[in-house]
């Protein structure tokens, strides 16, 4: 055989083996079967919050201004609260925190909105510092704000002497020497409350009303009046995810927190007349807690007063306060002015529960305040409960009040006024 | 022997890829992104109102004292003008007053208004011939009469005319037409000056100004027609400071 014609042999064999390979083997019957399940899908849920303040309109975690990433730290504010004096209750603002995602929120927590960073650079002892390296900074810092950098046990409050923008590396602060050696990573922690003095007389007083920046005894240095002024957080109920509504009270920050009513003071008129032989006062709804004993004064008209004790708790809402037989003569007519000089006198007397308080002990990064579930009044259910299902709502009331000190002269709070705010977060 | 070794090397590694597999499984667990959401209520601002003082004594042409500015410390200004720049009391009987107009130049009201008398010292009158020896800021009794120095505080509106007497009694009207006034109050000035000497001691006024509004007081020191020699030739040095609080 030529080698032509052996190529050529060569070339059928490899042929006919490629169309046994690949051909041959569809024709072989047998049996099959075969079924699908196409288009399978799986939806994630949504965990979005809503906030609102008073009868303000909800602010949403997910959309709207200030929204960024499921969190919005622009919600309405709490108070805008003028001329406010020692000793008088300054005002208080109702929260409504709502879940609006489609999955229970396992947690609830309440701090005070604390930037915190740790330090890039080591502090030594005994050195003064007028700024402070730190890894950058996740909101803009103002001046004044108080600044904790703490190491184990030591801590020290710095305060910002010139605003320092998101993202900065250094905040400038009033020079201070260092009370330790705090090593690289210290934490870095700046206050949400800081004071400034007003630059004009509250709208609607009489020409030549003195203010703030005209006066020359009130520095602003230290933050005093968020030191000083103090606030409570009273849950007053809830609304369900099924719709059901309950409205326990439970206290969880200010003077008698982790009971169900705290210390709310009150600022309310009579809505009919009084004589100290009432059983009960007619009030306008409460802004604030009544309890059992406490002191209860109706100034008439011509500055004179009735007396009362309470002889029940009322709270938040309630028109009428009960009350035993009072001292004093003669009316007090629709409109007078009714005081709790109980809780009152508690806030005067009141040094622990003040913003600046607040904002070191309860923080993101320090005590946290993690809301559960009230199942009674004064009484919270295990933390392993969902503390805000999916459609469900929580209220709470957010007070404040300038304590005056027996004997003490608050001249260095005056025409001073604070900046401060609240963050709320749930957890899947 | 070698594939036996390469086995138990090749089991060694997926052990020890195993635990790290876990580990990681279990260490990295703890940082996968569940849902939250986060909403803040900031920028709150509560304004602590003022009180300030001002006052404007013997007339309104002078120059308002100021508690809050220039020569003021801690809302308190002690350099105020003299309330009475005139004071020899020539003989008993003689008189002589000075007027204050208090405002409340603060945003707050204020619920009292207070007066003390801190600071009362004796000397002897510059031109005095004969000099009596008593002390005219402290009582003084002459047969167990007092016969020292009169004090009389009065409020009166913007146009001078007396409405309430507040020392040393009580009264509609002027002190001097109080039927408690009739036989005069002998040591009444340093009844006052021994015992009003701060805030803690100090005399209540009653409520008020409110803010923007203006109180207007005459005070009167009257040596009595009874007074004793022995005031003859003497001098009181005496400040008054008026205190509001809210």
């Amino acid at each position: 055989m030529s080698l032509g014609k052996l190529k050529a042999f060569l070339t059928l064999l490899m042929a006919l083996g490629a169309v046994a390979y690949f051909g041959g083997d569809g024709t072989l019957a047998s049996f099959s079967a075969e079924t699908a399940n196409p288009g399978s899908t799986i939806a994630s849920g949504t965990l979005t919050m809503s906030n609102t303040v008073n009868s303000g309109t909800a602010c949403l975690s997910s959309s709207g201004t200030g929204a960024s990433n499921n969190v919005n730290s622009s919600c309405d504010k709490l108070f805008t609260i003028t001329n406010v004096a020692p000793g008088v209750y300054a005002g208080v603002a109702q929260v409504t925190v709502k879940n609006t995602g489609s999955l229970n929120a396992s947690k609830l927590w309440l701090w005070a909105p604390t930037t915190s960073t740790t330090l890039t650079a080591a502090l030594t002892g005994g050195t003064s510092y007028t700024s402070l390296a730190v890894t950058a900074l996740k909101s803009a810092v103002a001046a004044g704000q108080g600044i904790v950098v703490s190491s184990g046990t030591h801590s020290q409050t710095f305060y910002a002497s010139a605003a320092a923008a998101a993202n900065a590396t250094s905040v400038s602060v009033t020079s201070q020497a260092a009370n330790f050696s705090y090593p690289v990573s210290s934490y870095v922690d700046v206050n949400d409350c800081y004071d400034q003095t007003t630059t004009s007389a509250p709208s609607g007083s009489p020409s030549g009303t003195t203010y703030g920046s005209q006066l020359n005894f009130n520095s602003t240095a230290g933050n005093p009046m968020c030191g000083t002024m103090v606030t409570y957080v009273q849950e007053t109920g809830q609304v369900t995810g099924s719709g059901g509504t309950t409205s326990y009270s439970y206290c969880w920050l200010g003077n008698s927190s982790g009971q169900s009513l705290c210390v709310a003071p009150i600022s309310v008129t009579t809505t009919g007349s009084v004589t100290s032989a009432s059983s009960a006062l007619p009030v306008s709804a409460l802004n604030g807690n009544v309890k059992n004993g406490d002191t209860i004064v109706v100034t008439k008209s011509d500055g004179s007063t009735l007396s009362f004790a309470a002889t029940q708790d009322v709270t938040f809402g309630a028109t009428s306060i009960p009350v035993g037989s009072g001292s004093g003569s003669g009316t007090a007519t629709s409109g007078s002015k009714v005081s709790d000089t109980t809780s009152i006198g508690s806030l005067n007397a009141d040094t622990t529960n003040t913003i600046t308080n607040f904002d070191t002990s309860h923080n993101s990064r320090v005590g946290p305040v993690q809301l559960a579930q009230v199942t009674a009044n004064g009484t919270l259910g295990n933390t392993g409960l969902t503390q805000l299902s999916s459609g469900a709502s929580r209220t709470f009331e957010i007070g404040i009040m300038l304590p005056a000190p027996t004997g003490g002269i608050q001249n260095a709070l005056q025409g001073l006024f604070s900046t401060f705010g609240l963050t709320w977060h749930i957890d899947q | 022997v070698s594939r036996r070794r390469s086995s138990r090397r090749l089991k060694v590694v997926l052990a020890a890829l195993a635990l790290a597999g876990s580990m990681s499984f279990l260490t990295v667990s703890g940082t996968y992104a569940i849902f939250t959401s986060e909403e803040g209520d900031a920028g709150a601002t509560a304004a602590a109102g003022t009180l300030t003082l001002s006052e404007v004594t013997n007339g309104a042409a002078a120059t308002p004292c100021k508690s809050w500015t220039t020569g003021a410390t801690a809302n308190a200004n002690t350099g105020c003008a003299l309330l009475i720049s005139t004071p020899t009391l020539q003989v008993p009987g003689q008189s002589v007053s000075g007027t204050v107009a208090l405002t409340n130049t603060g945003s707050v009201d204020a619920n009292d208004l207070r007066l003390y008398l801190p600071t009362c010292t004796t000397t002897t009158s510059p031109s005095a011939a004969v000099v009596g020896g008593a002390n005219p800021c402290t009582e003084v009794t002459d047969n167990g009469t007092p016969d020292g120095l009169e004090l009389a505080i009065e409020e009166t509106d913007a146009a001078g005319v007396v409405q309430k007497c507040w020392y040393p009694v009580i009264a509609t009207g002027a002190c001097t037409s109080s039927p408690d006034w009739s036989a005069g109050a002998p040591n009444s000035f340093p009844i006052f000056a021994e015992y009003v000497t701060d805030v803690g001691s100090s005399y209540d006024l009653g409520p008020g100004p409110a803010k923007g509004a203006t109180r207007y007081f005459k005070l009167t020191v009257i040596l009595p027609t009874e007074a004793s020699n022995s005031l003859q030739g003497e001098e009181a040095l005496f400040g008054l400071t008026w205190h509001l609080s809210t």
